[in-house]
């Protein structure tokens, strides 16, 4: 029931930055879109078990496949990077406070966006087209590593807290 | 040991996604197609937030449909000028010929067009291809109609192994130089980037080898060994120029995205009567109407939809999609079994061949390509970079500065048919071929404006337009 309302959750979370990004709720928010997929993974991985981190990391890559135009199988490798990386630092360093999460958020949004960006181009590249790699700029990149971090730390333990996530939440503990 | 053990099949496989993320495989973005059908599920549950622009939508589609009446009679005309553009003017080129219109379907390769014909009686392989005065080449071979469509096969003059026959007058009053023409001269240009590295055509065995300047019109020196060598007589080929030692021939098209509307001229033949031009595609029978599963991409750089239509209703990559009034908004970038992607006008990365329709300037004129960059920031206009291979008619680049002139889609790229107005835009004048040119394009229709969007379908007609999806 968990895992099923997980991609209730996802799927809406989704639609909400495609909201966000395409303009539909202001323009000016436009370049500011965080990446919720980034902040609702990492308020859920310490919570997990390997096996079901995995899970969590196909049921958050498929709703975002499902809103995007980015190859599906990019946004998975992008997420499970993601979650691979902060399992393999948090055995050496605290990363779920508010602040270091923060910090890999906008590690992350940074790259991630980054590495979609190169997917496309590459795609576009095969048919003779060069131009795409210009549109995403330093500055855009930037703004949605910062939209990203804030909106792990400030939402990141009130995804966990959505009705039905309880149980994924106490399965570790 | 374990731990190893069960980390390095995990690091391998994400190490190979990674790589056929970058480099797709056809089986497997066919598997991966497979296992995201699903998918379409997913994005349903979210698909309520589509309703919060309900009256916004309403309005804005009842105010496209008040207005189709006038945009199909945009199309018509359209579609009737492109086709008198592609008539040979020169009173000499329209006699004792036959114009058969055929429309670019695409490319097979860089000097092999697929043209749909008008009307294939009377025409033969061997038959010369013209763009107005123009020169393009020659039918390869009729293709038949498998389709339901007559399509042939055309070579075009910039291909390794073609050949035609060539004069240039070069004074008045002297002898003309003959010459073959075929294949194309590659180097860099003085100006201009990446697109345009071609300058010009090939000339080979010019009988007088100082020649520097003059028009090249086809002119066959066997004749008589040729049986469709006459219909080609005295078509233009372009103007001449030397490049250090090498002589070229600059021509008056852009021959690789150039061409929407081509004639074949053939023998005249009293009971097949005269050229008549394309009938629209708006009304007939392969459309689908779709609505979009999503609000928006998320990714803010991106500007797509997923439409609730696939390759099951016969969507293929590259077909048009158009709003009500039949204004184009995007192309398919990937279709799915039952979903497929949109990538909208703002979508970085989208491809068309343009035709503008300057003011004040009866006859519309075939731009080329041009590529979509993006929103631009701060304005909120669509950037579009033109890329020039041919060099407008002198009596546009004699005015000067920038014209205003209304876009539309035209044909070249398969499933995008030519005549779909999408914006308008004011286009510099002065430019020249390996020119790219920036342009800011104001569109018709905003398509966060609308629900109901319509994709042309390639294969077999599934319903008629108006038909849901």
């Amino acid at each position: 029931m968990s895992w099923s309302l997980l991609v209730v959750w996802s799927a809406w979370l989704f639609a909400l930055q495609g909201l966000l990004a395409s303009g539909q709720a202001g323009q000016e928010l436009t370049a500011w879109t965080p990446d919720l997929g980034i902040c609702l993974l990492l308020a859920l991985d310490p919570r997990l078990e390997r096996s079901d981190a995995l899970l969590a990391v196909c049921i958050v890559a498929g709703a975002r496949a499902a809103f995007s135009s980015d190859p599906a199988v990019a946004v998975l490798v992008g997420y499970a990077a993601l979650v691979v990386s902060t399992r393999r630092l948090r055995r050496g360093f605290e990363i779920d406070h508010a602040l270091p999460r923060a910090l890999f958020a906008a590690v992350f949004g940074a790259l991630l966006t980054t590495y979609w960006s190169l997917a496309r181009s590459v795609a576009l590249a095969a048919s003779g087209i060069t131009v795409a790699q210009e549109t995403v700029s330093s500055g855009r990149v930037g703004r949605a590593a910062v939209a990203t971090a804030l909106c792990a730390a400030v939402l990141g333990p009130l995804l966990v807290r959505l009705p039905g996530m309880s149980p994924l939440r106490r399965r570790s503990s | 040991m374990r731990r190893q053990h069960s980390t390095i099949p995990w690091s391998l496989t994400w190490l190979a996604l990674c790589f056929l993320s970058l480099r797709p495989y056809g089986p497997f973005q066919r598997l991966v197609d497979l296992c995201t059908v699903p998918l379409r599920v997913v994005a349903e549950l979210a698909s309520p937030l589509t309703l919060l622009e309900g009256s916004r939508v309403a309005a804005a589609e009842r105010s496209l449909a008040e207005r189709a009446e006038i945009a199909a009679e945009e199309n018509v005309r359209l579609l009737a000028d492109l086709g008198r553009s592609a008539l040979p003017k020169e009173p000499a080129l329209a006699e004792g010929r036959r114009a058969v219109h055929a429309e670019v379907l695409g490319h097979k390769d860089w000097d092999h067009l697929i043209v749909r014909l008008r009307d294939p009686r009377g025409v033969d392989a061997g038959m010369p291809v013209a763009f107005g005065d123009a020169y393009v080449g020659r039918i390869e071979r009729l293709l038949g109609d498998s389709t339901g469509q007559d399509l042939a096969l055309v070579e075009l003059a910039t291909a390794a192994g073609f050949f035609v026959g060539a004069a240039v007058q070069a004074e008045p009053g002297t002898e003309p130089v003959l010459m073959t023409v075929g294949g194309v001269v590659a180097g860099k240009r003085r100006h201009g980037q990446r697109h345009a590295d071609v300058l010009g055509l090939a000339v080979h065995y010019p009988s007088d080898r100082t020649l520097a300047r003059g028009l090249a019109r086809v002119h066959e020196h066997f004749r008589e060994e040729e049986p469709w060598a006459r219909l080609s007589e005295g078509l233009r080929l372009g103007e001449v120029r030397r490049e250090g030692d090498q002589v070229l021939i600059v021509p008056e098209l852009d021959y690789k995205d150039g061409l929407t509307q081509v004639v074949v001229l053939a023998p005249p033949d009293a009971e097949l009567g005269s050229a008549v031009p394309f009938d629209t595609v708006l009304y007939d029978s392969s459309w689908v109407r779709a609505r979009p599963l999503s609000v928006g991409d998320p990714s803010p750089e991106r500007d797509t939809r997923k439409l609730r239509v696939g390759r099951r209703h016969g969507v293929l990559a590259g077909a048009a999609v158009t709003s009500i009034g039949g204004h184009l908004v995007g192309r398919v970038l990937r279709a799915g079994l039952v979903t497929s992607d949109v990538a909208l006008l703002g979508d970085p990365g989208l491809s068309l061949i343009v035709v503008a329709r300057f003011d004040g300037v009866a006859a519309p004129q075939v731009l080329g390509r041009m590529l979509a960059l993006g929103r631009d920031e701060r304005t909120e206009e669509l950037c579009f970079r033109w890329i020039v291979r041919a060099a407008l008619p002198p009596s546009l680049v004699a005015r000067g500065g920038t014209l205003h002139a209304r876009l539309y889609s035209g044909s070249g790229d398969a499933g995008l048919p030519a005549g779909f107005s999408f914006g308008q835009a004011q286009l510099p004048l002065d430019v020249r071929p390996g020119d790219e040119v920036d342009v800011r394009v104001r569109v018709d229709v905003e398509p966060d404006a609308i629900q109901t969007l319509f994709v042309r379908t390639l294969g077999a007609p599934k319903e008629e337009r108006g038909g849901d999806a």
